[in-house]
């Protein structure tokens, strides 16, 4: 497969979870929704540069921030640190393991939550009961859906998975 | 695809970085006048066809959901409405003798609650109308149970509601005897399983008994008064404090709510309707 098909079947995969987001959004129970907006950033970032992937991140972000409306900016702020952080992670440690991208994106979803809520000013009661809890099944339901895609899009993402 | 040594971040990507944390932590940090702009631009120009898509998906779900439902209620429906005639006629006849007219005090536009994966979600939702149904920033938000919030931001289709569990949601309430006035919040002690309220800064002599109900005093220009806002649950001051506050269970959970009433011109005592159960006849 070329350069420009791998480029394609990437953007087509990122655009498909970018509107999955939002039309998946209603059928979820939404503390335990996946954060499928996140799951592109961290597809996008391991195939790009971390300033890219900042970039990228900070879009999202900020789209993010106009539908929830709490504490607008903090999401910006934790998808750039969290795309550029995931780029920059993907480099040094090569992670081409399905457990390991498990692992990769469960940290993804839980580290932007941990940003967004520290930058969102709410009080310290409701960041730990949402961190110890909704966070974690959010991260695991998160990265199981990044595993399935993936697999199955492999391909078209370019990106190898061991077994 | 980059190998490894390529991809470690050069001068230019950690300038990027740094710009975007920057211009974030700017963003986050500027008035609220600025950011609502910029959310209601982003809103109305780029993610306008992707939160049509959201509601189209929210409508069609809630329709899937509830159709069973309606149909039994359409058909329980039938059956009073056949004995109804009579009931409307007397009815009609009452408001008049009372000078009542037939229209009622408040204009009102139904909406569809579409809620938002969020860390902090349960204190804003979308909601399904906008400007083009003269909903307006401020407008209040209520269920036939009672209060849910207030509009914050509004674009043509679509608007953001606060739920009362924002940090910076307040209302003014008072108990029915007007025994009691105090501005009411979410209580920064309760679980975000069983979210709270709570009236701060009540005078130490005005006491109420746990399940007096609370409601909109109407004071601020903001709510109508009369609207149920809870129930008094306890007297959470200290015993060596000058004032009191009160912990308030709400009547409306902001995630059990798919169907809201927004009040386009809320300018009326409202009590009556709720106490009534009779909220909103067409």
């Amino acid at each position: 497969m070329s350069t420009r098909e791998n480029r394609v079947g990437l953007y087509v995969v990122l655009s498909g979870l970018v509107v999955l987001r939002f039309v998946m959004a209603p059928w979820w129970d939404s503390r335990l929704e996946p954060d499928l907006l996140l799951l592109a950033l961290l597809i996008y970032s391991m195939r790009a540069r971390p300033g890219a992937a900042a970039l990228v991140g900070f879009c999202f972000g900020l789209a993010n921030d106009s539908v929830s409306t709490v504490a607008f900016g903090s999401g910006a702020l934790a998808y750039s640190v969290v795309g550029y952080l995931a780029a920059w992670g993907r480099a040094v440690f090569f992670a081409e393991n399905v457990i390991v991208n498990a692992a990769f994106f469960f940290g993804g979803s839980w580290f932007s939550d941990l940003l967004i809520l520290a930058a969102g000013g709410l009080n310290f009661g409701a960041i730990i009961w949402q961190l110890a809890w909704w966070s974690i099944w959010q991260g695991i339901i998160t990265a199981a859906i990044g595993v399935v895609v993936l697999v199955l899009f492999r391909d078209w993402v370019n990106i190898r998975i061991s077994d | 695809m980059l190998s490894a040594t390529e991809r470690y971040a050069t001068r230019w990507d950690t300038l990027t970085f740094i710009f975007c944390l920057v211009l974030s932590l700017l963003i986050r940090f500027s008035p609220d006048s600025f950011t609502d702009a910029l959310a209601t631009g982003i809103r109305g120009t780029i993610l306008a066809p992707l939160l049509s898509l959201e509601v189209l998906a929210s409508s069609q779900k809630n329709s899937r959901l509830t159709h069973a439902k309606i149909v039994a209620e359409r058909d329980s429906l039938a059956m009073i409405v056949l004995g109804a005639d009579r009931a409307v006629a007397e009815n009609m006849q009452l408001r008049r003798l009372l000078d009542l007219s037939d229209a009622l005090p408040v204009r009102h536009v139904s909406a569809e609650v579409v809620h938002e994966s969020s860390p902090a979600e349960g204190l804003a939702a979308l909601l399904s109308v906008g400007s083009r149904d003269g909903v307006k920033v401020l407008s209040p938000v209520i269920s036939p149970d009672g209060l849910v919030g207030i509009v914050q931001s509004v674009n043509e289709r679509v608007s953001v509601m606060w739920m009362w569990p924002h940090p910076e949601f307040r209302v003014h309430v008072m108990t029915e005897d007007a025994s009691l006035f105090g501005n009411a919040q979410a209580a920064s002690r309760s679980g975000a399983s069983a979210p709270l309220m709570e009236i701060n800064g009540v005078p130490y002599r005005d006491r109420v008994s746990p399940g007096t109900v609370v409601y909109t005093s109407g004071l601020g220009g903001v709510w109508p008064r009369g609207i149920v806002v809870g129930t008094i649950l306890d007297d959470t001051s200290e015993p060596s404090g000058w004032e009191r506050t009160y912990l308030v269970h709400p009547r409306v959970h902001p995630g059990s709510i798919s169907h809201v009433i927004v009040l386009i011109e809320p300018l009326a005592e409202l009590r009556a309707l709720f106490e009534t159960g009779d909220v909103f006849p067409p």
